[in-house]
């Protein structure tokens, strides 16, 4: 996973996915790499899984070896007609804002190129070793809007017929395409909802892009804690005498204790059957990281679940 | 207790993930088994609670659900109450209006025809979110339901909804938008150089198909402006009207509790009240011993014993309920004072048949 230049996390909205990418990029600085990470659904979550303030479109360093940034289209846009048209001008019609808020309505793509496009610009130089980075994370958009936003090159070359962007989108599509270079990385959680966009997204990414897809990544799976003769033995201590044997050792009454476990299976095994639809609709490797019971989000959760991650992967 | 006795309609807020759909559907079980005539408009529901809901196919129309299946086993369900269940359709939602305020057959297909209206009646844009909005006012407008509620699109920042119909009027509004409605290729003339130059631009940048198809769909529009525009007014007055509703979901996690903070405020702003809060999936609080009692007892046990995994396993779940009570005891001031807020705990298994809706409105005790 780590000798790739792009890596992009999606999955469905509140699984983790910000989180994963932040973990990813403790790995990567662990094995040696610089990385840029890029917040596409900028809510500043990410800079702050890492222990920093949010960041804007310029990168900032946020741990030792990462950058981060937070998309803009609109700075984008700027960046892009600056580099690439030299068109100053637009700078001075007037709220540019608006008038760009227009043509994203107007011009299906043109947000998820200039998204999409950034991204690949910074892959590009990371490449060619004229960046300060040599891996790019992208905390994706969510399951229902990454096609549209990968597959933007691709539709603005059925789209476009002529202009710079048609002539841009050949780059961009052959480096999104390698497999040596690009990986999609989906994140999920062992519930029905979550599973059902991995399975669905999975298969649309196959059947609509050239992306190389890389593993799921299966969040908050629940430890196996208890067999089924262990939930035997359970119900057999909520007798009175076992209770209190229990309560006279342990100082406490047993039926919360009794609850908890209860709880615990009936979760896990939940989860175990949303486990088994995944794996038989998918046949990409799956990678399990523990459900965090003790850390909030911050700097320190991201740095176990980074451990967990690269158990999973072997490093 | 959410008092929702006096409501006509009632809007599901929220970000994504946090059960949205789910309150919804339970929402309206609850009312049709009051009396009410409910009807509820999902917009991405799990397979398994579609196949509940008689969502099998996509369905843009209500239909309805027969009430052997979701009246109360005790019989007490007043007969007068009905449930119908439907699927945000954007595209046909957004067609039918078309066709509605269309002067004729061949305005309606030159629109419903060209390129940048496939492309914007789609999934772009905000179009879902407005459409989620057009769809409550034919619901209103149909005359048939008493209450009708809504399960809003998982927006980026759950208030794009709320926008909608303003932002197609800002469109209207738009002098791009009025250059544009200028027969072909005349807006060149015309427009001021800073319009020419960005127009340019834009072709340069997409392509001129984009530009044609643009000026194409608003010479179509054209004398369809006005029906539009009193359609988004009567949505924007529908949705502030008092006898609506916004009940604010959550999870107990903290991004989802920042988000309805974020969205409680948006609310506030346009001066419409939360009329709700609901935390959803709130882990059991298993007593009060605190997880670091627990472990020191799971200790006594000796490690890898059966029993210390047991009172580990308890310590676990009761540190997830501390954080979480930690996290939403400040939801209530960042949502407003007074707000009714509601705990519906964490299930031990999916919500997607009527008795398990019944449950989660059990626990969330709304009157209708």
């Amino acid at each position: 996973m780590l000798d790739r230049r792009l890596l992009c996390f999606t999955g469905k909205g509140g699984v983790g996915k910000s989180t994963m990418a932040a973990a990813a990029a403790l790995l990567a600085v662990q094995h040696g790499k610089r990385v840029l990470v890029v917040e596409v659904d900028a809510k500043g979550a990410l800079p702050a899984l890492l222990g920093h303030a949010p960041v804007g479109y310029r990168p900032e360093t946020v741990a030792p070896g990462v950058r981060a940034m937070a998309m803009d289209t609109e700075q984008s846009l700027r960046e892009y007609l600056r580099l690439n048209l030299r068109v100053p001008v637009v700078g001075r019609i007037g709220p540019l804002a608006r008038a760009f808020d227009f043509v994203a309505t107007a011009a299906p793509g043109v947000k998820e190129i200039l998204t999409i496009g950034k991204i690949l610009w910074e892959v590009r130089a990371a490449i060619d070793g004229t960046a300060d980075h040599d891996l790019v994370i992208v905390d994706a958009a969510a399951t229902g809007h990454v096609v549209s936003q990968l597959g933007a090159p691709q539709s603005i070359r059925e789209l476009a017929d002529v202009g710079p962007l048609r002539s841009q989108t050949e780059w961009m599509i052959e480096l999104l395409s390698d497999p040596a270079i690009t990986e999609l990385n989906v994140v999920t959680t062992p519930e029905e909802m979550p599973v059902a966009e991995t399975i669905e997204l999975v298969a649309r990414v196959r059947s609509e892009l050239s992306v190389p897809l890389g593993s799921v990544i299966v969040n908050r799976v629940l430890p196996e804690l208890f067999t089924r003769a262990d939930e035997a033995a359970f119900e057999a201590m909520r007798a009175p005498a076992a209770s209190e044997w229990i309560a006279a050792r342990a100082g406490a009454g047993t039926a919360e204790v009794l609850d908890g476990a209860r709880l615990a299976v009936e979760l896990r095994r939940a989860r175990a059957e949303h486990l088994d639809a995944l794996r038989a609709a998918v046949d990409l490797p799956l990678l399990y990281v523990p459900y965090q019971f003790t850390a909030t989000p911050g700097l320190r959760m991201t740095t176990v679940i980074a451990e967990a991650l690269g158990e999973e992967l072997g490093l | 207790m959410i008092d929702l006795a006096d409501r006509h309609i009632v809007i599901c807020c929220g970000t994504g993930g946090v059960g949205k759909t789910t309150t919804a559907a339970a929402l309206a079980v609850e009312a049709a088994r009051a009396g009410r005539r409910a009807v509820v408009v999902t917009i991405d529901p799990a397979k398994r609670l579609a196949d509940t809901l008689g969502l099998a196919a996509l369905s843009d129309t209500a239909s309805e659900i027969d009430p052997t299946l979701w009246r109360a086993d005790d019989g007490d369900s007043p007969a007068t109450g009905s449930l119908h269940a439907l699927m945000l359709d954007t595209k046909s939602t957004f067609d039918r209006l078309v066709t509605r305020y269309a002067g004729d057959e061949e305005q309606a297909q030159r629109i419903l025809g060209n390129g940048f209206y496939r492309n914007v009646s789609g999934a772009l844009g905000g179009t879902q979110e407005y459409m989620a909005a057009e769809k409550l006012h034919e619901l209103h407008e149909d005359g048939r339901f008493d209450l009708i509620v809504v399960d809003t699109p998982p927006s980026r920042h759950a208030l794009d909804f709320l926008d909608a119909p303003a932002r197609l009027l800002r469109l209207l509004d738009n002098r791009v938008f009025r250059l544009l409605m200028m027969p072909t290729r005349a807006y060149l003339r015309v427009a001021s150089v800073a319009v020419q130059t960005f127009l340019r631009t834009v072709a340069r940048v997409v392509g001129t198909q984009v530009i044609d198809d643009v000026v194409g769909f608003f010479q179509a529009f054209e004398g369809m402006e006005a029906g539009f525009r009193e359609r988004a007014g009567h949505v924007q007055r529908l949705i502030s009207d008092p006898s609506t509703a916004f009940v604010l979901v959550t999870s107990a996690r903290r991004d989802a509790i920042d988000e309805a903070e974020f969205f409680a405020h948006r609310l506030d702003e346009s001066s419409l009240g939360v009329s709700a809060l609901i935390v959803n999936r709130v882990h059991p609080e298993f007593g009060d011993e605190s997880p670091e009692g627990l472990r020191v007892r799971a200790r006594a046990f000796g490690a890898g014993s059966r029993l210390a995994l047991l009172y580990e396993n308890l310590a676990d779940y009761r540190q997830v309920a501390d954080r979480e009570r930690a996290a939403v005891s400040g939801v209530a001031t960042g949502v407003g004072e007074g707000v009714p807020t509601v705990w519906v705990p964490l299930l031990d298994h999916d919500v997607h048949d009527f008795p398990s809706l019944a449950e989660v409105a059990h626990h969330l005790h709304a009157c209708f």
